[in-house]
């Protein structure tokens, strides 16, 4: 996490989007550092990002850390004075609670975080929200869909903008429904 | 719903019940993309009754009014980009040929829709919340896979109290252009949006979703990585909490997909998640877009 972010006071997030979207670099890894993050279960902590990777130590449920940044399904985290990798799915994000006291940042740039003061930290979406009435008393907009039609991409041009980014189509099946886990693997 | 409207419904509805749709197995680039959908036969029930022509329009009268809960936004870069992902996302789906397009309406608040037939529309508020183009294509794919599930058409059924979606048709069929049946029905799959869908509809979509990210190249972590930032918000914010009432929690949410991602994705983690291009087309909302 950037520290001088960490020092602001209750910007919004809507004005310091656009400083992070410009200001910051491309990087492999999503830098930022979470805090207010806890571990779901007992987690080693590996020294790389993978799964045959040294394990550092074992962590145990429930513990509080920093999460650094993202790799795919790894999580980059401080605890217990060490930085180390756990696997994302052993981490819960718990930044929306206002028991702790450090301000956060989320792990991406586009939305870090504001702080609120003394109050501890939060993220917003300075929205009210779409309004439900909108939705049970309709008002169509079929300007914006004729728009929205205009829009559509056609396979020849979705398989261009794929090729930019040398985007290799995978043979995947659908996963079984199991609540036992049954990841699928073709 | 202007009569002309109107009519093309009702044509349409009747083309469907000249033919019944079947769950048709796709081949794409020599991948068997039906292989592997006889565990979800579970949700067909008689869906498969409405032939696509009833489903689309159907569809895109609810996207009609989904467009008047907030504008556009202003920014065609933006609006492509979007379309260009969802729809080389769709196109690994079991359902290529929908006419898939998706929007993005200019509000800060956190959700995406998807009806019938194959129209998405979703929030510049979500779209700020990702990340990187491998988040924005779980996302998408999540939506892709209410419609390819035929997720709200179902939920509309039920809601109707009806026992087929064919009743719905027939309703819809003997209405003359006077009734507001048809009308009724629209605005009932609009405001469905606000009750929310099946659970289980939603589990459904997260696996499926993450299957079509990585079919199209995607690191497959992006929707459960998006799910982890939306853990970030408060939750008493207004501007999520209506995604927040109308899905399961974020941490059911994760857990399932801990247990359906636990095998057999490792081998994709070095797919890309291309965060550089997703940045720099996020940073036109800012620069006045075009």
């Amino acid at each position: 996490m950037k520290r001088f972010l960490a020092a602001r006071k209750a910007v919004s997030l809507w004005l310091i989007l656009p400083l992070f979207t410009v200001a910051s670099p491309s990087l492999g890894q999503d830098k930022a550092e979470q805090e207010n993050a806890s571990l779901v279960r007992e987690t080693e902590l590996k020294r790389k990002p993978f799964s045959d990777a040294t394990t550092a130590t074992t962590l145990p449920q429930s513990l509080n850390i920093h999460v650094l940044s993202r790799q795919s399904s790894w999580l980059q985290i401080r605890a217990q004075e060490q930085i180390g990798w756990v696997k994302m799915f052993s981490v819960r994000f718990t930044g929306h609670t206002e028991s702790t006291s450090d301000s956060f940042a989320g792990t991406k740039e586009l939305f870090n975080l504001i702080t609120t003061g003394s109050s501890g930290s939060t993220v917003t979406t300075a929205s009210r929200g779409l309004d439900e009435n909108k939705f049970s008393d309709p008002t169509p907009n079929p300007d914006a869909f004729a728009t929205m039609q205009s829009l559509a991409v056609s396979k020849t041009e979705a398989h261009s903008f794929a090729k930019e980014q040398n985007l290799r189509e995978q043979q995947q099946d659908y996963l079984q429904i199991s609540t036992s886990g049954s990841g699928g693997k073709s | 719903m202007n009569k002309l409207t109107t009519s093309i419904l009702l044509l349409s509805l009747g083309i469907a019940c000249s033919g019944c749709g079947s769950n048709q197995s796709f081949v794409f680039n020599n991948i068997d993309i039906g292989k592997g959908l006889s565990a979800l036969e579970h949700t067909q029930d008689a869906l498969t009754e409405v032939d696509e022509t009833a489903e689309i329009a159907l569809g895109r009268e609810i996207a009609t009014n989904l467009l008047g809960v907030a504008p556009l936004l202003e920014n065609q870069e933006v609006q492509q980009y979007v379309n260009r992902v969802g729809r080389w996302v769709s196109i690994h789906s079991d359902r290529p040929e929908l006419p898939w397009s998706f929007a993005v309406l200019d509000d800060n608040s956190i959700n995406a829709f998807a009806t019938p037939g194959g129209y998405i529309v979703l929030t510049k508020g979500l779209l700020l919340t990702l990340n990187n183009e491998a988040e924005l294509a779980g996302v998408l794919g999540h939506e892709i896979s209410h419609v390819l599930r035929r997720h709200h058409l179902n939920a509309l059924k039920k809601a109707s109290g009806m026992s087929a979606l064919t009743e719905i048709t027939d309703l819809i069929l003997t209405a003359n252009e006077q009734s507001t049946e048809s009308l009724k029905l629209i605005t009932a799959g609009t405001e469905l949006y606000t009750r929310g869908l099946d659970k289980e509809d939603e589990f459904e979509s997260d696996r499926m979703g993450i299957v079509l990210a990585t079919r199209a190249g995607y690191d497959p972590y992006g929707l459960p990585a998006a799910l982890q930032t939306l853990e970030m918000i408060n939750p008493n914010d207004a501007g999520i909490a209506m995604l927040f009432k109308t899905h399961p929690s974020l941490d059911e949410r994760l857990s399932r997909l801990d247990i359906a991602m636990a095998s057999g994705f490792e081998q994709y983690e070095s797919l890309p998640s291309a965060k550089e291009r997703f940045t720099r087309t996020m940073a036109g909302i800012f620069s006045g877009g075009k």
